[in-house]
């Protein structure tokens, strides 16, 4: 177990400098860069170029500058970004927990609603509820996420006029629960609608081939409890599947909140995203990039633990 | 595959010993039965008829999607224009359908480029195994985990936004899972008796895969194929959304999304037009595959 998760750690490490380099040369390789837009309207002042490429330590040579990153980056510097003016960090770590805070309330969303669906319909098969749950997910699949926001705004807030269409709260209304949740509700409904139906079909598929295994027809037949046969047989068994959707979805919550925070003005990580990768913003994007590395590395790792704990003829490492 | 066996215990001698066997008959019992006899259904004639109409659209509405009327700013459905005019004066459904154009083309195009390399590496990581198979599993197994509109947006600010940027970007980061399930299929078929047979007879690796393997992944590749195209038609809405895609004022379904956004409490029509197209698209893109995959092949394919 120690050694495995020293492997483990190490693998990380290692993909996580891979990645670095990659990434920090496809910004480098791209034309254009921070320069020309810090310079502004005035793009001929040469002397001037110049002292801004050398006060950001863009005139070093190309290995120097990696090296540089790499090693502040180890000691928890992730440099100052060029347009905020500020600690990369600190412009990160302000808009980081809106993002969050919608990509875990999607999670969540998806695996009570999504699985607990899947797994009812499962046990209903063939019922009205099993088809209902089906279709509704076909349909819900054929939405995605950019045009399910809009739907929502169209039907709740243009025409019921029910919920806010934007923002994380009304100004001057901070520190209201009521009025943050109700900003909440639209896009985390379009956020989390797509994994909902896809953990409610996996789930479904999942849950009703356990539930037809020879083992659970012996576990009633030896005359267990109805609900220990489904929770401590069945859905344990149905786990694994479930455990490897779910690692994916994390990571991939991330990507998909730059897209609903885009439609309902939502103050994340996903607008700040798309803005430094146009303003060349090295520093921001390169955290960025890293951030989002390591939540998928993290997903991944948890996923292979939980995997052990569903199962445990599944070694960990 | 096992599941011809079971279907047809006449037919599995055949099936194991020869390859072109093994694809006649894969070819006769899974894809030309399941298309033709179990499943020619009213949803599928009726998809079909919504790619035709896509695709013919604009022989009958003969509208430049981008001329600009200022004077027939944002008006509503009428029968000068089907699905009204947006903020520019355009005819909505002219661009609906180019749109269209666009959505298929990427879509089809990246899913090709998914599906070949995910093939090329799927079988290779399959049929020759060790540590090239550790060292492209182990790649794929990260790379799936990516969010792909976070490379798309990274491609667009480096190398600018495009439909040429955005087919490459959807193709090269689609071919993950079709090079799982490849891989799985292959290790499968490589157990067969005619595999044993082809070797002994002193065929070579890139035969036995070229020609005996790779007609049996046919259906399997069949069903990757349209999961690909679905992912390719949502993701180039969503990165011509951001502005990471199509540009305007070439229309998209993605770009059209974005300006319909201001109207949204004015003008749903704006939005509602090109929303419905792409949802009716991905229905029936994802009948096509329910069609196809058999339960055995749902199965497998979960796990991507």
């Amino acid at each position: 177990m120690f050694l495995f998760t020293v492997k483990r750690f190490f693998y990380a490490a290692l993909t996580l400098a891979v990645l670095a380099i990659v990434v920090f040369f496809a910004l480098r390789i791209a034309p254009g860069g921070p320069v020309a837009f810090l310079m502004g309207p005035d793009q001929s002042n040469r002397e001037r170029e110049a002292a801004i490429a050398k006060n950001l330590g863009l005139d070093q040579p190309l290995l120097i500058q990696l090296w540089r990153w790499l090693g502040n980056m180890a000691k928890g510097d992730f440099g100052y970004s060029y347009f905020h003016r500020q600690d990369t960090l600190a412009v990160i770590s302000e808009r980081f927990p809106a993002t969050l805070e919608l990509a875990l309330v999607c999670f969540t969303l998806a695996i009570v609603l999504g699985v607990g669906a899947g797994a009812l319909a499962a046990y209903f098969s063939g019922s009205i509820f099993d088809k209902f749950v089906s279709n509704t997910a076909l349909i819900i699949l054929a939405v995605p996420s950019v045009w399910m926001g809009l739907l929502l705004i169209v039907i709740f807030a243009a025409t019921l006029k029910i919920l806010p269409s934007a923002g994380q709260e009304t100004l001057g209304n901070s520190g209201n629960i009521l009025d943050h949740l109700a900003h909440l509700i639209l896009p985390s409904l379009s956020l989390s609608s797509g994994y909902i139906a896809t953990f409610a079909l996996n789930t479904r598929e999942v849950v009703a081939e356990t539930l037809s295994a020879d083992y659970i027809r012996t576990a009633r037949a030896k005359g267990l409890s109805e609900s220990w046969v489904v929770f401590r047989h069945a859905i344990r068994n149905a786990l694994i599947p479930i455990i490897s959707l779910g690692g994916m979805a994390l990571p991939d919550l991330l990507g998909g909140s730059a897209v609903v925070e885009a439609v309902f003005a939502w103050p994340g990580i996903g607008q700040l995203m798309v803005d430094s990768f146009g303003r060349r913003d090295y520093p921001v994007v390169l955290a960025i990039s890293m951030l989002v590395a390591v939540t998928v590395l993290f997903c991944s790792w948890l996923s292979d633990v939980l995997y052990h704990l569903a199962d445990p003829r599944i070694k960990y490492g | 595959m096992v599941e011809i066996d079971e279907r047809n215990e006449s037919l599995a001698p055949l099936v194991r010993v020869l390859p072109g066997g093994a694809k006649a008959v894969k070819n006769r019992l899974l894809l030309t039965n399941r298309l033709l006899k179990r499943r020619i259904s009213i949803p599928v004639i009726l998809g079909l008829l919504w790619f035709v109409l896509l695709l013919t659209g604009p022989l009958f509405i003969r509208i430049d999607p981008n001329r600009i009327d200022l004077y027939r700013f944002v008006e509503p459905p009428s029968f000068n224009a089907l699905l009204g005019t947006d903020e520019n004066g355009r005819d909505v459904l002219a661009r609906v359908l180019a749109g269209a154009r666009v959505s298929l083309i990427i879509g089809f195009s990246s899913a090709a480029i998914s599906l070949l390399l995910g093939t090329a590496f799927g079988s290779l990581a399959g049929y020759l195994g060790g540590w090239l198979d550790n060292l492209i599993m182990r790649f794929v197994d990260f790379s799936l985990a990516v969010p792909t509109i976070i490379i798309i947006l990274l491609v667009a600010a480096v190398y600018g936004a495009g439909e040429f940027q955005l087919i490459l970007t959807i193709g090269l980061t689609g071919w993950m899972p079709v090079a799982r399930l490849a891989r799985g299929q292959v290790r499968e078929l490589k157990e067969m008796l005619w595999v044993e047979a082809s070797q002994s007879i002193g065929a070579s690796a890139s035969r036995i895969l070229i020609r005996g393997i790779m007609p049996a992944l046919g259906p399997v590749l069949f069903i990757a194929g349209v999961s690909e195209l679905r992912r390719a038609v949502i993701l180039e809405a969503t990165a011509s959304f951001l502005g990471a895609g199509i540009l305007l004022p070439n229309a998209s379904w993605g770009n059209m999304l974005t300006s319909a956004q201001v109207y949204l409490l004015t003008a749903p029509w704006l939005a509602l037009a090109p929303g419905f197209a792409l949802s009716i698209t991905l229905l029936v893109v994802g009948n096509f595959r329910a069609v196809v995959a058999a339960p055995r092949l749902k199965k497998k394919e979960r796990v991507a």
